[in-house]
C-alpha cells in the first residue's frame, strides 16, 4: 500500500521550562517518519531524549516548535482535550513501571481506558476477558494487581494496552525488569503484534530488543538529536 | 433583621457562590490578558487548564443559583407567617421593596448563567475556541451581578420587620389593586386566555418551522417570541392559569403552587416555561457565532436537541398549565 | 450517560479502595450535620408544639397594666368589654406561678370556674371539691405521684395545703400542659390569696375573626389601662422567638461547619502520592481532565448524600428519640420543668432543603479548586517517575 506516514515529524523541538534559569532543551529540531506497521526501536543514553520523544510521539504532551502530524492531522497544538481522545483511541502504552493501579483488579485494569468512552461497559468487559484469555490469565480477573508476578503484570499492562485495539504500541523500556526468558516471551507478544498489522514505537536500551529481528527500524538519539538511523 | 435558618442558609449560599464567581473572574482576567493559542509556552498550557477551572466553578456556582433562587422563593414563603396579613411568599415579598428585585436579579441572574454554561460546552468541543474573550467578558460581567444579589438579599432581610403589616396575596393580586401585578390579575380573562394562547401559538409555529428549516432569520424571530411568550406565561399564570391550578375564583399567587397541598405542581410548570424560554432563546444567540467557522458545525448538531428540549418544555408547560382548564370541573368563563 | 455510568463506577470503587480516609471524612461530615440538623428539627419541633397549642388559644386575652406592669384585672372589666357589640364571651381567668423549692420546678397554676379550656385528660376528671386538682405529666414524672395520691403545695403564708389528684393531662402538645395544675378556681383563689373581685386576666370570645383587632382597639380605647393581647400577636411572637433562637444556635453551629470545611480543605488538597500517580496513569491512558472532574464530582456527591443521609438519621434520633439532651438546656427555657420531654417529630421538606444548602454547598465549595488541580495532573508525569 502506497500511503501517507502514520506519523509524520517535521522539525521537532521539546524545551522545558523555557525563559527560566532551568531551561532545558529536550529535543532539537528533529525530523523523521514513521510509517504504518513500522516496529521502531528508540535508543540512546539517558537522558537523550527518549522519554520526552515518546511522550509527544503518544499525544502525551505538547512540542515547543514544530509539528506533527499523525494520520496526515497536524497534533502539535491541539488541546489536551483532543490529544487525550486521539490517546484513548489509537495509541495502546506500555510503561516502563507498568502503571497499573496495584489496588484494583486484573480486570478493572485492563478496561480502564475505555471507562470514558461511549462503549458499552459489557462490550468493553468482554473485549477484556478475551483479551485476558490471550494472555493467559484468565483465571485472574477478580485477583489484585499487586499480588501478581513480574511477568503477570508486564501481560496485564499490555492487555490494557490493547483493550481500545489501538493503531500504535508505545513501550517505554518494556525489559528493564524482566529476566532473559520473560523478555523473550515479550519479543513474541509484540511480533504477534506487528503481524496483525499495529505499529510498534520501543524505547529502550536492551540489545536483546533492539537487536531482534523483528525491530525493522533504529532511531537513536544522542543529545535530543538524531544520532544515526539504521534499518536492518 | 429576622435571624432565621433558611434566611442563614441563603446569605451563606450566596457569599459563597459570590467567592465561586470572584475566583473565576481573576482566573477569567489572566486568560483575557495572556491567551495566546498560537504559543506552546507552558503559561498557555496552564491557562487552557484553567479554562477547566473556570467552567466548572461556572457549572457549580449555576446549580448553587437554581437552588438559592428555589431557597429564596421557600424562605419567602416560610416567613410570611411573621407578617400580620401576609397569607403566602407574595406577602412576604411585599413585605418592603427590595424582595421582588431580588427575584428579579435571580432570574436574570439564572438565564444568562445557563447561556454561558451551554456556550462554554460548545466552545469546549473544538479545537481553537473561538468564544474564549466574549466568555470571559461575560464572566466579568456576571460576577458584579451576582454580588448585587447578595447585597440586595442582605437589605431584604435585613429590612424585614415582622412587625411591618403587609397586604397578602390577596390584595396584591386582587383586581382593586395598583401596579402591574394587579393590572394582570384585573385583566379580563377572555382576553388574556387569547392573547397567551395566540403567543404560545406563535412560538410553537416558528419553533416548528425551525425544526425543519435551516433559514436564518428564523432564529432571531424565535428568540422574540420565547421572550415574548416568557413573558405572557408568567402574566397568564397570574392572571388565569393559578385560578384553574387553585380551582379558586380568586386566588392569584404564583408561589403556593410550589407548595405540597398543590402536589408541587409548580415545580414542572416553571422548569417546563424555563426550558422552553432557555432553549427558544438559544438559538437566536448562537446564530452570530456561526462566523466561527470551527463552531458553527457544533452549534448545527447542537440546536437540533435544543428545539426538541424546548419544544418538551413548551408541551409540560402546557399540560399542567392547561390540564384543569380543559379536565377540571373548575370553569372561569361562562360566569 | 454510560460514560458517566461507568466513571460513577470507578468512583465508587476508589473511594471503597480508600475506605480509612472515606469513612473518617464521612464521620466527621456526618456528625457535622447532625449538630445542625438537632438544632434545626428541635427549634422546628418546639415551635410546631407552641404554634399547634396556640390553635385553641383564646382570641383575644386582656391583661391590665399598671405602672408598666402586668397586674390584676377587675372582674367588672369583663361586663364593659361583655357590651361591645360583637363580642360573644367574656371570661375572667385566674392562673398564677408556683415555685417548689424541693423539686426546683415552676408549675403553673389554673383555677377552673365557668371557663373551661379544652384540654384534654389522660387520665380521670377535672376537680370539683376544693382539695381536688388535675396536673401535667411533667408534675407526675418530678414529683412522683399518680392519679389518687396527694399532692402537697405551700402557700405564701407557709401553710401547706394537700390537694387528691383526680386526672393527669394528656394533650396533642406536651408543652403547655406539661407543667400544669388545675384546681378549682376558689381553692386557687384561697391559696393565692386573691380578692374574689379581681382575675389574672380576661379571655374575650369574639363572633367574627376580622373584628379581632378593631375589637382589640376598642378595649384599649375604652379601657386604657389594659393591654389586649391577640392569639395572632402571641403566634408572631412564638415564631419570631423560635427562628430567633434557632438563628442563635445555627450560628454558633456554623462554627461546627467551618471546622468541617477546613477539614475538607486539608483532606481534598493532601491527596496521597499514589492518588495522585492513579489520576497521571488515568489521563495517560486517555481520560480527560473533564472526566477526571466528574470523577471528583461523583467523589464528592457521594460523600455528602452518605454524611446527610447519615447526618440527618442522627439528628433524627437524637432529637425526637433522645428527645435532644445536648441541646434541650440552651433551646427551651421559660420553665425549668421539662424531664421527659417527648417531642412529636416534624420535619418538613424546607428543612432538609435549609439544611442540604447549609451543609452541601460549603463542602463542594472546598473541594473545587483541589479538585482541578488534582485532574490537570500532566498527563506526561507518568512517564518520568
Amino acid at each position: 500500500m502506497a500511503m501517507s506516514p502514520l506519523l509524520r515529524i517535521e522539525q521537532l523541538s521539546k524545551v522545558y521550562n523555557r525563559y527560566r534559569p532551568d531551561e532545558m532543551m529536550a529535543l532539537k529540531d528533529l525530523s523523521f517518519q514513521i510509517s504504518s506497521g513500522d516496529v521502531v526501536a528508540l535508543t540512546g543514553p539517558s537522558g537523550s531524549g527518549k522519554t520526552t520523544m515518546l511522550s509527544l510521539l503518544g499525544c502525551l504532551s505538547r512540542p515547543t516548535t514544530g509539528s506533527i502530524h499523525f494520520k496526515e492531522r497536524n497534533i502539535s497544538r491541539l488541546p489536551e482535550r483532543f490529544l487525550a481522545h486521539i490517546r484513548r483511541e489509537s495509541f495502546g502504552f506500555v510503561f516502563q513501571h507498568y502503571n497499573l493501579l496495584r489496588d484494583c483488579s486484573v480486570l478493572e485494569n485492563v478496561m480502564l481506558p475505555l471507562y470514558p468512552s461511549d462503549q458499552p461497559w459489557r462490550e468493553i468487559k468482554q473485549a477484556a476477558v478475551q483479551l485476558l484469555e490471550r494472555f493467559d490469565l484468565a483465571g485472574m480477573q477478580r485477583k489484585k494487581v499487586k499480588l501478581l508476578s513480574g511477568g503477570e503484570q508486564q501481560r496485564v499492562a499490555i492487555a490494557r494496552a490493547l483493550i481500545a485495539d489501538p493503531d500504535v504500541v508505545i513501550a517505554d523500556e518494556p525489559t528493564a525488569h524482566l529476566d532473559r526468558d520473560l523478555s523473550e516471551d515479550l519479543l513474541d507478544i509484540l511480533a504477534g503484534l506487528n503481524d496483525v498489522g499495529k505499529t510498534i514505537i520501543i524505547a529502550t536500551h536492551d540489545p536483546l530488543i533492539y537487536n531482534a529481528g523483528l525491530i525493522k527500524r533504529r532511531i537513536n538519539l544522542r543529545h535530543g538529536q538524531l544520532d544515526e538511523e539504521s534499518a536492518p | 433583621m429576622i435571624l432565621h435558618p433558611g434566611i442563614l442558609a441563603l446569605l451563606c449560599g450566596s457569599t459563597i457562590i459570590l467567592i465561586v464567581m470572584l475566583i473565576a473572574s481573576w482566573h477569567g482576567l489572566k486568560i483575557l490578558l495572556y491567551w495566546d493559542l498560537s504559543s506552546s509556552s507552558e503559561q498557555q498550557l496552564l491557562l487552557e487548564r484553567k479554562t477547566w477551572l473556570i467552567s466548572t466553578l461556572l457549572n457549580y456556582a449555576l446549580v448553587g443559583q437554581m437552588l438559592s433562587a428555589l431557597l429564596f422563593v421557600f424562605t419567602a414563603d416560610d416567613i410570611h407567617r411573621l407578617f400580620v396579613g401576609a397569607m403566602c411568599a407574595t406577602g412576604a415579598l411585599n413585605a418592603n421593596l427590595v424582595g421582588w428585585l431580588v427575584l428579579l436579579i435571580k432570574g436574570a441572574l439564572l438565564f444568562i448563567a445557563s447561556f454561558w454554561v451551554v456556550l462554554n460546552r460548545l466552545d469546549q468541543r473544538t479545537e481553537d475556541a473561538p468564544l474564549t474573550r466574549p466568555k470571559y467578558l461575560v464572566l466579568l460581567a456576571m460576577t458584579p451581578v451576582v454580588g448585587l444579589d447578595l447585597y440586595l438579599q442582605w437589605r431584604y432581610f435585613s429590612g424585614l420587620q415582622p412587625e411591618v403589616i403587609t397586604s397578602c396575596c390577596g390584595s396584591l393580586f386582587s383586581a382593586e389593586g395598583e401596579g402591574v401585578a394587579a393590572g394582570l390579575a384585573g385583566m379580563p380573562v377572555k382576553q388574556s386566555m387569547q392573547l397567551f394562547f395566540g403567543v404560545v401559538g406563535g412560538y410553537l409555529v416558528i419553533l416548528l418551522v425551525c425544526m425543519r428549516s435551516q433559514m436564518a432569520l428564523l432564529r432571531p424571530l424565535l428568540f422574540t417570541a420565547s421572550v415574548l411568550m416568557f413573558f405572557v406565561s408568567l402574566g397568564a399564570v397570574v392572571s388565569f392559569l393559578s385560578l384553574y391550578i387553585y380551582q379558586m375564583p380568586s386566588h392569584h399567587c404564583p408561589f403556593d403552587m410550589l407548595q405540597a397541598n398543590y402536589n408541587y405542581v409548580g415545580y414542572p410548570l416553571y422548569a417546563g416555561l424555563f426550558c422552553a424560554t432557555l432553549f427558544g432563546m438559544l438559538p437566536g444567540i448562537a446564530q452570530p457565532l456561526n462566523k466561527y467557522a470551527s463552531i458553527c458545525s457544533e452549534i448545527e448538531r447542537a440546536e437540533k436537541y435544543w428545539l426538541r428540549i424546548a419544544l418538551a418544555g413548551m408541551l409540560l408547560f402546557l399540560t399542567i398549565g392547561c390540564w384543569q382548564m380543559f379536565f377540571g370541573s373548575f370553569r372561569l368563563l361562562g360566569y | 450517560m454510560r460514560r458517566q455510568l461507568k466513571i460513577l463506577e470507578y468512583t465508587l470503587s476508589s473511594l471503597l479502595r480508600r475506605k480509612y480516609k472515606s469513612f473518617s471524612l464521612i464521620a466527621v461530615y456526618a456528625f457535622t450535620i447532625a449538630v445542625l440538623g438537632s438544632v434545626l428539627f428541635l427549634t422546628q419541633s418546639l415551635k410546631s408544639e407552641a404554634t399547634g397549642s396556640l390553635v385553641s388559644a383564646p382570641e383575644i386575652v386582656v391583661q391590665r397594666v399598671s405602672a408598666g406592669r402586668h397586674d390584676l384585672v377587675p372582674i367588672g372589666y369583663a361586663e364593659v368589654i361583655s357590651k361591645f357589640p360583637g363580642v360573644k364571651s367574656v371570661t375572667p381567668r385566674v392562673w398564677g406561678y408556683y415555685y417548689d423549692s424541693l423539686v426546683k420546678a415552676n408549675l403553673t397554676l389554673i383555677g377552673i370556674g365557668e371557663y373551661q379550656e379544652q384540654l384534654e385528660l389522660l387520665d380521670g376528671r377535672l376537680p370539683i371539691k376544693p382539695d381536688e386538682c388535675a396536673i401535667g405529666m411533667g408534675i407526675v414524672n418530678v414529683f412522683g405521684p399518680g392519679k389518687g395520691d396527694a399532692l402537697v403545695l405551700e402557700n405564701s403564708a407557709s401553710t401547706s395545703k394537700t390537694f387528691k389528684i383526680t386526672g393527669v393531662f394528656r394533650a396533642a402538645s406536651n408543652l403547655l400542659t406539661n407543667d400544669l395544675v388545675v384546681l378549682p378556681e376558689a381553692a386557687l383563689r384561697q391559696f393565692f390569696a386573691m380578692d374574689s373581685t379581681l382575675a389574672t386576666d380576661l379571655v374575650v370570645e369574639v363572633y367574627n375573626q376580622r373584628e379581632i383587632k378593631t375589637l382589640a382597639k376598642k378595649i384599649k380605647y375604652h379601657l386604657s389601662d389594659t393591654r389586649p393581647i391577640t392569639r395572632d400577636e402571641i403566634l408572631h411572637t412564638y415564631e419570631t422567638l423560635f427562628n430567633w433562637r434557632s438563628g442563635m444556635m445555627l450560628a454558633v453551629a456554623v462554627a461546627a461547619l467551618i471546622a468541617f470545611c477546613i477539614l475538607a480543605w486539608d483532606k481534598a488538597t493532601g491527596i496521597t502520592a499514589e492518588e495522585k500517580r492513579e489520576i497521571g496513569v488515568l489521563k495517560a491512558l486517555g481520560w480527560e481532565t473533564a472526566d477526571v472532574l466528574t470523577i471528583k464530582f461523583w467523589e464528592g456527591l457521594v460523600i455528602s448524600l452518605t454524611s446527610f443521609l447519615l447526618g440527618v438519621i442522627a439528628a433524627w434520633i437524637h432529637v425526637f428519640v433522645f428527645s435532644a439532651p445536648a441541646l434541650t438546656p440552651l433551646l427551651k427555657g421559660w420553665s425549668v420543668l421539662f424531664p421527659a420531654f417527648q417531642l412529636s417529630p416534624v420535619v418538613d421538606f424546607y428543612q432538609l432543603f435549609v439544611l442540604a444548602f447549609l451543609t452541601i454547598g460549603p463542602y463542594l465549595a472546598c473541594t473545587l479548586i483541589p479538585a482541578w488541580k488534582t485532574a490537570t495532573t500532566d498527563p506526561e508525569q507518568v512517564m518520568r517517575d
